[in-house]
């Protein structure tokens, strides 16, 4: 079955306001950028404005970098993302990983313990340790962190949806090694919006979900000023399907939704957008990739300044991590993946980003293996300290074709973004499932095309080989069944071995603060202290808050 | 006029990528099907309930978290509990080859591991619901 572009832009109708590849369909492909921006054959000194020549790294609008000397000054952080079956098994891969040249941890945590469900809840048991390490408890957490001090290392959580509650036992675990609140250092993800849009782990409707980040936040930028409370994703949104440029403006719709929340409790900008982190990646697109860093850091900027009038240039400072466009790793001749990970790379580091992590040649099996991780780390390494492309500040400034590509995806999200913004905002438009049905007609749209072999992925539609999956399927990472004994083990000890008393009473007192107004940061401390279970805590907060089901948008 | 073939694409357990799965919903619509998308986070009844209310030919199930086979499994005990082990289960997503034998004895009718065609899968369908 064979659909043109024709048959497509009648099948699929375009919702106004909306840009995106197929609002593009007459031109030319190779005239399009990535997410449709439309291109020239050349660019001269016409297509830019003669005054970005005065723009320098460290000036606001940051559009050259956030800092003036950049990676002379600093690297990047090299961050892979990792953690599998118990925290004991994850503890050894963490440590493996830092002496292998990783700068900071990126705990991929399970989807029981992302959903808010113990691990021996029916629905969850198949899922124990499977795509991340599976949390109970505080004792699997300690477990996690034994012999890793708290005080010298970073970590990153993937969390949302039960953020607060891992936030809340990295906390008590810091406190058992004598590491205070203000001292430690890492990420929650805490973007609970994309959630409802892409990779689908929430628990609570949009209303409660929105209180919990805002209470993260909150407590975050009073007790523990170093720690990032909330890392806006863009990333998750191409997973799903969204253009580039799309992730970008829903990512920013979706910021401007949080600020209010925290603007409203009261606080100004400049009391907590100085610790936002954010998330995005690179894709096939080398130069759009660049840009997009480019434009997002202007657009920010902007928004900061001129929206929630911020004084401080750090509040204005996009701080951004970013990955590479894990859907595109092939099953088909793996190793061809190394090259597509090698140029995410080299366009994080040219457009700019403060941390990286990149998909692994193995992605598309399984999660990566010992490895593949190590070669992705061989590559950030390569570009960091062999390339010489860290001598020279945003070396593509001034180039016409990046400054106005630049320009053009700045524009384009100024549209995007006030659209959302000015017909009710991002959570709205979640609830309508207005994000979700557009993300999912762009993925029809891309897919389309690369079954029809109008874009090219090199092994999988291109240049294909006779190899079949089972070939590739002896680097698969190994999965242990024994995983779910071991949780559910640990689950019965930690009830037989916690004071029932206060745990019941923890869990009473976050039920009454659930249903108050106050921040549940603390009740969710003391519950956790007294090592109520993951599951134990959200049904309490279920029973405060209700559950939600988005709409799919198909 | 024949009956159009009846589909319900639903994802099982807690995995929440789902492009694919809403993909093949609008694809198999394209080819004239009737095609209900669950949504996330099924429980093997919730499954089964639903295929039985939709009355549907063909079940499809889509993983990629690596849980396919012990929901499967599930699934397919739902399916004949319910009354409706003579609907087809297909399976799709992240499928490792070293698992298909296993789906195969369980009685899974296909298998799409990623990757494969819209042609295949449409012809896959029309022969299964024709046979």
């Amino acid at each position: 079955m064979s659909v043109t572009k024709e048959e497509i832009a009648g099948k699929i109708k375009v919702e106004a306001g909306w840009k995106g590849r197929q609002d593009f369909n007459d031109t030319n492909e190779n005239d399009l950028s990535y997410s449709g921006i439309p291109l020239k054959p050349f660019y001269t000194a016409d297509d830019v404005d003669p005054s970005i020549g005065q723009n320098r790294p460290g000036d606001y609008p940051f559009t050259r970098g956030i800092h003036e000397g950049m990676y002379r000054d600093r690297l990047w952080t090299r961050r892979q993302y990792a953690g599998f079956g118990t925290g004991k098994d994850s503890n050894k891969w963490f440590k493996d990983l830092m002496a292998a040249g990783q700068m900071g941890l990126s705990v991929a945590l399970d989807l029981p313990t992302q959903m808010g469900m113990d691990s021996t809840d029916p629905l969850g048991k198949h899922e124990v340790g499977r795509v991340g390490v599976a949390i109970d408890s505080l004792a699997d957490m300690e477990e996690l962190f034994d012999g890793i001090p708290l005080d010298k290392v970073s970590t990153s959580f993937t969390i949302n949806g039960t953020a607060a509650i891992i936030l809340a036992m990295y906390l008590v675990t810091a406190e058992k090694q004598n590491v205070p609140p203000e001292k430690i250092r890492g990420t929650v993800q805490n973007d609970i919006l994309k959630e409802f849009v892409a990779r689908g782990c929430y628990l609570f409707p949009p209303k409660e979900s929105m209180r919990l980040v805002g209470d993260i936040i909150e407590y975050s930028i009073t007790k523990a000023p170093k720690f990032n409370p909330i890392s806006i994703a863009g990333a998750h949104m191409k997973s799903a399907g969204a253009t580039m440029v799309q992730c970008d403006a829903y990512k920013f719709a979706n910021a401007i939704a949080y600020c209010d929340e925290v603007v409203k409790r009261g606080y100004s900008i400049d009391q907590f957008a100085h610790q936002f982190s954010w998330l995005s990646c690179s894709n096939r697109d080398f130069f759009e990739s660049i840009c997009r860093l480019r434009a997002m850091r202007t657009f920010w900027a902007k928004t900061a300044k001129e929206r929630y009038n911020s004084q401080n240039p750090k509040t204005q400072q996009l701080r951004i991590h970013m990955g590479g466009d894990t859907d595109s790793m092939t099953f088909e001749r793996p190793m061809a993946n190394i090259g597509r990970i090698a140029l995410y790379c080299l366009s994080n580091v040219l457009g700019g980003c403060q941390s990286m992590q990149l998909p692994c040649y193995d992605e598309a099996y399984e999660i990566p293996t010992e490895d593949a991780i190590q070669n992705a780390l061989d590559v950030q390494m390569t570009v960091a300290y062999e390339s010489g492309v860290t001598k020279v500040v945003d070396p593509l400034a001034g180039s016409y074709f990046v400054e106005n590509l630049t320009q053009s995806i700045l524009d384009e999200l100024d549209v995007v973004v006030n659209d959302i913004v000015e017909t009710g905002g991002a959570v709205k438009w979640i609830e309508d499932g207005r994000l979700q049905r557009k993300i999912a007609q762009e993925a029809y749209l891309w897919e389309e095309r690369i079954k029809s072999g109008k874009e090219v992925m090199v092994g999988a539609n291109f240049a294909r080989d006779d190899k079949s999956r089972a070939e590739y399927e002896t680097m698969m990472h190994p999965y242990s069944e024994e995983t779910y004994d071991y949780q559910a083990n640990s689950i019965k000890k930690v009830k037989e071995h916690r004071n029932e008393a206060k745990t019941q009473a923890a869990l009473a007192a976050l039920k009454t603060a659930a249903d108050g107004e106050g921040n549940l940061m603390e009740p969710l401390i003391e519950a956790v202290r007294e090592y109520a279970t993951v599951g134990e805590i959200c049904d309490t907060l279920k029973a405060s808050f209700g559950t939600f089901h988005a709409p799919t948008g198909v | 006029m024949q009956r159009k073939i009846r589909v319900l694409i639903a994802k099982p357990g807690l995995d929440g990528h789902d492009k694919g799965a809403k993909v093949l919903v609008n694809v198999l619509r394209d080819a004239g099907m009737e095609v209900i998308y669950t949504g996330l986070h099924q429980t093997a009844e919730m499954v089964a309930r639903a295929a039985v209310q939709e009355d549907v030919d063909i079940v499809g199930l889509s993983y990629l978290s690596g849980a396919h086979i012990g929901l499967t499994q599930e699934v397919i005990n739902a399916l004949k509990e319910a009354g409706a082990d003579h609907m087809k289960v297909i399976v799709g997503g992240n499928i490792p080859e070293r698992d298909f034998s296993q789906l195969d004895t369980m009685g899974v009718a296909a298998i799409f591991a990623g990757g494969s065609s819209y042609d295949d899968i449409i012809g896959t369908f029309n022969d299964l619901v024709a046979a």
